[in-house]
């Protein structure tokens, strides 16, 4: 029996010191990767710095986002990363089987959507806000993408 | 001093396995050829020495004099078609041909040392030194690489082979010519999956360290000396009076328990792969040499089944490499869809200027797919370059770094599961050994 344990202690030690590593790892984390959760594009976000112009001008294109993604059923951040160029978003809508007329409501509701949380934040007075309402529902759709296509040529 | 030599011999033709895998980038750059054809550099030594080793094996037992120098003179030759190299066929060609010289090198320089040392002693040291070479060899071509450029891997090996030799003239040999039989399955099918599982440690180390958390080649190459110093001291302290069978489970349990480590690193950091790698290398140092012990020791004909052994090392090396390295590739593309939309969000939700943000999102999947078309990983420091060094734009890198650490560190952590699998199954073939034999 002390024969068999002497012989056997290498083994022993072995798994003693993989025990102390591998449950050290474990219990500082080791196994739990989970990358950054992007939010939920449904669910509103507070304003920040209302006042400042170009903070303004960031919250109704973020919003507008949020809303169009809401709509298209994805996050914002796929839906910036597929606006990127024009293979990225061919093959944003082929993936997600978006039609023109879907991308055209998608972008109607983004805006909708920028408009009331702009107005929320007090950021857009009462009567611009009915204003830019009525702008958006007027609106050729088509207008409104095209604009966004050669608002994404001008990006560096 | 012979012993020495002769080790360094087999240390520096084996190093030449995986001495290249830091270089790998570059020379796919040079010759303008894609991720999965530059890596013939590497799989094509080691195929070509796991199929000639026991041809080798048999030519240097009679004469292990005339084989070593033979074998040393195809390995400088073909180390300088390597560093002259015009053309990506021309390098694959001069490495199938180096690794026939390694094969002569190695095999030869066995019969070389049974002859000089005692019998337990040469097998000791014949296989610490390969294992050693093996393991030092990404760190060397990866230092060299950056400090002077690809080729110098194989210019520097020219005098370093040649330096043997003068023990060569002295050697006394005694040439074996016996029935050598047939070759012990057991222990070579455990060295053939250990050796498969030492791919995640030799490679994926290194790989990590310098093209996952950006540490400079020279670094990298120091932090990874703990594994082959904690294998040479293991085996120069180890009694080989101690039982073998414990001996290589042991070892096995290390190898396995270090590559699960490296699996749950808790955070990215060269520290965390220190522990690890201190049982990787004991590991190594108790299973490998027992079971070449096991493999060649006692056998009429030492040299022969110690180029089965070689044979079965570098065949795991391919299984390694073939099944590893698609795993690595899958898992690293899935992460970068994460890291890339959680990356998205963290510019989006920063505090840096409103009109620079689609900008610097811009610069950085530029990045991205300027990484993916050279078969890296990218840099997110070249995106904030020519960018303020503001708290907001330091914070905003510093968050994506830490989102591109932890996307990598557990891509890389499948395939070293998937090493732990094979060194775990390595007990296998020794548990069916012992049932056969009891």
């Amino acid at each position: 029996m002390g024969t068999e344990l002497t012989r056997t202690k290498p083994l022993l030690f072995a798994l003693g010191a993989v025990a102390v590593v591998v449950l050290s790892y474990l219990a500082l984390g080791g196994a739990s990767y989970q990358p950054a959760p992007v939010a939920d594009p449904c669910v509103g976000r507070d304003w920040r710095h209302p006042d400042d112009v170009a903070t303004v001008l960031e919250q109704v294109i973020l919003s507008a986002l949020d809303g169009a993604a809401c709509q298209l059923g994805v996050s914002r951040e796929d839906l910036v990363l597929a606006i990127r160029d024009k293979p990225s978003l061919d093959t944003f809508a082929s993936e997600h089987g978006i039609t023109r007329a879907q991308a055209e409501d998608a972008v109607r509701m983004g805006l909708d959507r920028a408009i009331d949380d702009a107005e929320t934040a007090g950021a857009l007075p009462g009567f611009a806000a009915a204003l830019a309402r009525r702008l958006v529902d007027t609106l050729e759709p088509w207008r409104v993408l095209e604009t966004l296509e050669s608002l994404r040529d001008l990006l560096p | 001093m012979r012993s020495q030599l002769f080790g360094l011999a087999v240390a520096l033709a084996l190093a030449d396995s995986s001495i290249v895998t830091l270089a790998l980038p570059d020379i796919r750059t040079q010759f303008d050829v894609g991720i999965t054809t530059v890596a013939w550099v590497l799989t094509s030594f080691n195929l070509v020495l796991a199929l000639v080793a026991v041809p080798a094996a048999y030519t240097a037992r009679r004469r292990p004099r005339r084989a070593f120098a033979a074998g040393t003179f195809v390995f400088v030759a073909s180390s300088l078609a390597c560093g002259f190299a015009t053309s990506f066929a021309m390098l694959v060609a001069a490495r199938s041909v180096q690794a026939i010289g390694a094969a002569l090198v190695a095999t030869a320089a066995l019969g070389l040392l049974s002859a000089t040392s005692r019998e337990g002693r040469a097998v000791h040291i014949w296989v610490t030194a390969g294992v050693i070479g093996a393991a030092l060899g990404p760190a060397v071509g990866g230092i060299l690489t950056q400090l002077v450029g690809w080729e110098a891997i194989f210019f520097v090996q020219v005098p370093i082979a040649l330096l043997p030799l003068a023990a060569l003239r002295t050697a006394v040999v005694v040439p074996q010519a016996h029935g050598a039989g047939l070759p012990r399955i057991t222990p070579n099918v455990a060295l053939l999956l250990l050796s498969g599982s030492l791919v995640a440690a030799l490679f994926l180390i290194v790989l990590l360290l310098v093209e996952g958390w950006g540490t400079p080649p020279a670094a990298a190459g120091l932090v990874v000396t703990v594994m082959p110093s904690a294998a040479a001291v293991t085996a120069w302290r180890t009694p080989s009076s101690s039982p073998i069978g414990i001996r290589i489970a042991s070892g096995a349990v290390l190898i396995a328990g270090g590559l699960a480590a490296l699996a749950l690193l808790p955070h990215a950091g060269w520290v965390w792969t220190i522990p690890p790698q201190v049982l990787i290398g004991v590991g190594i140092g108790l299973a490998f040499a027992a079971l070449t012990e096991r493999a060649v020791g006692g056998a009429d004909e030492q040299v022969v089944h110690g180029g089965w052994t070689l044979a079965a090392r570098h065949a795991g090396v391919v299984l390694g490499l073939l099944l590893l390295a698609p795993i690595l590739a899958t898992a690293l593309e899935r992460n970068k869809e994460a890291a890339v939309r959680a990356g998205a969000a963290e510019v989006l939700d920063s505090r840096i200027p409103p009109l620079d943000k689609l900008g610097l999102a811009q610069d950085i999947l530029g990045e991205i797919d300027r990484a993916k078309r050279e078969g890296t990983l990218p840099k997110i420091g070249a995106a904030f370059r020519d960018r303020p060094s503001t708290d907001e734009y330091r914070t905003l890198r510093s968050g994506l770094q830490d989102e591109l650490d932890r996307a990598v560190t557990n891509a890389f952590s499948r395939p070293f599961l998937l090493a732990t699998a094979l060194a775990l199954a390595a007990l296998l073939p020794l548990a069916l050994g012992r049932w056969e034999r009891s």
